[in-house]
């Protein structure tokens, strides 16, 4: 009913391509959504609705992965949590699932050639998704990935493929230093000083954004913080999803203002 | 061919689907998904007189069949709401109800007469029932108060006045007969119930204002029966609201005797819901050799 409006957002009901499992608890599902996959850059995100029935009653909000505009697909990774990500998980190939997206903004490095990404486990997709799909070549890109454990360092192997400086630290010390992400990213904050053209990109647990926060205030260097809250409609009708902020509001919402800010922008 | 077109106290809306008031934004958020003039009408986020920011987070839980909410009436206030929204909306040939909240009298009365002069507002829904906001629910819990506001509003507009109606309270049809005596047009119900959710694990409320409303199908048998009770005492048409996700769940508010439908919480589970609704619909009157609204509204068989 909407073929013939020039629409930012498509509802779609997605066939599911392919399910991966990449550790204990987490998967990566590729679905088929040729328009959202036209549509979608990096830092945007998709509501997934499993099911007609009311249980789980709303759509959850996930990264993109990253998108395949050939052939039409999209990609998100995840760790089952709750009720919906456990029956996600079910979805094999030829099973349906509705999506609702590109949403959000974006990333932008477009004038920056200092790229520092954070990424606390599974905030990682976004900052894959960048890597994946922008043109860093003439830029110097520094990973820094924290996890719990190793096999919770998501698509190690690829990034480590990838023309970037990677730094890895895990919580119980089963791979790279064990100590939190921001130790590592801090000691580079230092050694680089305040170069005018560098860039914070985080996305993680909160914790962890409210410490890049505060380096980048610091640092006076701008960062851009892809955040998660509860969220119900994710395109700005409920105002459910809103984390306090320095604007006139008071108030900010994560779904349409966000999901990514800028260091100035909210009370972590 | 059916035709869906309605008729509430003489203004003519295409068909009998609206979106309720906090479900569905300005309007405009949802323009990016579909063509919002395929409505029936919309009735906006609530407005006040100022603007307000709204509740702490959290501000939804999810329960089940059901949402809590607290948003607590966030929303750009009457100066902006002329300043930012209207123009918008004035380029829609859809119907449009500004719901208004107030914290007393003369903020009713000031809200209406603010904006009673823009063409493109059909008509105006009380919000006398916010669980989330104090001062609000007084005037849809003692009937004399909420005779007093729907008249004095009545005074400052010939548009629409629709009283939107809690359903906690005791009584809610000597409500839909005291503002019906006050002069409105209708009456739009159930605004949310009364909510709440606990997180078991750190003994907190899961809304940040401890308490909210209770909206989704979980409500939809609440709302089918004070639609049942109420359209019968009042002459005016009712709009019903409460959990309304299926063209099913239409039909059955219209049998029992609704004259139109909100769509409200389904739009965050699915954006185009209404749209989809609104041809199904259609669809059925057709294969049901049903002609128009009014032939299936209070038919129920009892």
């Amino acid at each position: 009913m909407n073929e013939n409006m020039n629409t930012r957002i498509h509802e779609c009901e997605s066939r599911v391509n392919s399910l991966e499992q990449i550790s204990d608890s987490s998967f990566i599902h590729e679905f088929e959504a040729p328009e959202i996959a036209a549509k979608s850059k990096p830092g945007h995100f998709l509501q997934v609705r499993i099911s007609k029935s009311y249980a789980p009653f709303l759509p959850r909000p996930f990264s993109v992965l990253d998108t395949d505009c050939a052939k039409g697909t999209v990609r998100i990774l995840y760790k089952v949590f709750g009720e919906t990500t456990a029956v996600l998980a079910t979805k094999k190939a030829g099973d349906s699932v509705v999506l609702l997206g590109p949403l959000g903004n974006t990333f932008n490095i477009n004038r920056y050639n200092e790229i520092l990404l954070v990424a606390g486990g599974i905030g990682i997709p976004p900052l894959y998704n960048l890597l994946k799909n922008e043109d860093i070549s003439d830029k110097n890109v520094k990973l820094f990935f924290g996890a719990s454990s190793k096999n919770e360092l998501y698509l190690f192997n690829e990034f480590a493929k990838m023309p970037i400086n990677l730094t890895v630290t895990t919580d119980d010390g089963s791979f790279g230093e064990k100590q939190f992400i921001t130790v590592p990213f801090e000691i580079e904050l230092n050694k680089i000083g305040n170069k005018v053209n560098a860039v914070i990109l985080a996305c993680g647990p909160m914790a962890m954004l409210r410490t890049v926060q505060k380096l980048a205030l610091e640092h006076n260097i701008p960062a851009q913080l892809s955040v998660e809250t509860i969220m119900a409609c994710g395109i700005g009708i409920c105002q459910g999803c809103v984390l306090p902020g320095h604007n006139e509001k008071k108030y900010s919402l994560v779904c349409t203002d966000g999901p990514i800010f800028n260091e100035k922008e909210l009370i972590l | 061919m059916a035709d869906l077109s309605i008729n509430i106290a003489g203004n003519r809306f295409k068909n009998p689907v609206f979106t309720a008031s906090g479900t569905f934004g300005y309007g405009s958020e949802v323009s990016d998904l579909y063509d919002v003039n395929l409505l029936g009408g919309i009735i906006t986020k609530t407005i006040t007189r100022q603007p307000r920011a709204g509740n702490p987070p959290g501000r939804i839980a999810e329960t089940t069949a059901g949402l809590l909410n607290s948003i607590g009436l966030a929303n750009v206030g009457l100066k902006n709401f002329i300043n930012e929204k209207i123009p918008y909306l004035q380029g829609l040939s859809t119907g449009i109800i500004v719901n208004v909240a107030g914290e007393s009298l003369e903020d009713f009365v000031e809200l209406v007469r603010g904006l009673d002069e823009f063409n493109i507002i059909d008509g105006f829904e009380l919000n006398l029932s916010c669980p989330n906001v104090s001062g609000g629910l007084d005037f849809s819990t003692d009937p004399k108060l909420a005779f007093k506001v729907t008249k004095e509003v009545r005074k400052v507009t010939g548009k629409l006045v629709i009283p939107k109606l809690t359903p906690n309270v005791t009584d809610i049809n000597a409500i839909a007969k005291a503002v019906e005596d006050g002069g409105a047009d209708a009456v739009s119900l159930i605004n949310t119930l009364l909510g709440m959710a606990v997180d078991i694990k750190t003994r907190r409320p899961k809304l940040g204002n401890i308490m909210g409303g209770l909206s989704g199908p979980a409500i939809k048998p609440v709302a089918l029966a004070r639609v049942y009770t109420v359209s019968r005492d009042v002459k005016i048409p009712v709009i019903a609201i409460g959990g309304i996700c299926s063209t099913d769940d239409v039909l059955e508010f219209l049998i029992t005797g609704a004259s139109a439908v909100q769509l409200g919480t389904i739009n965050f589970i699915d954006p185009l819901a209404p749209v989809k609704i609104i041809k199904e619909l259609e669809e059925h009157f057709n294969r049901n050799g049903i002609s128009s609204v009014d032939e299936i509204i209070n038919t129920i068989q009892t």
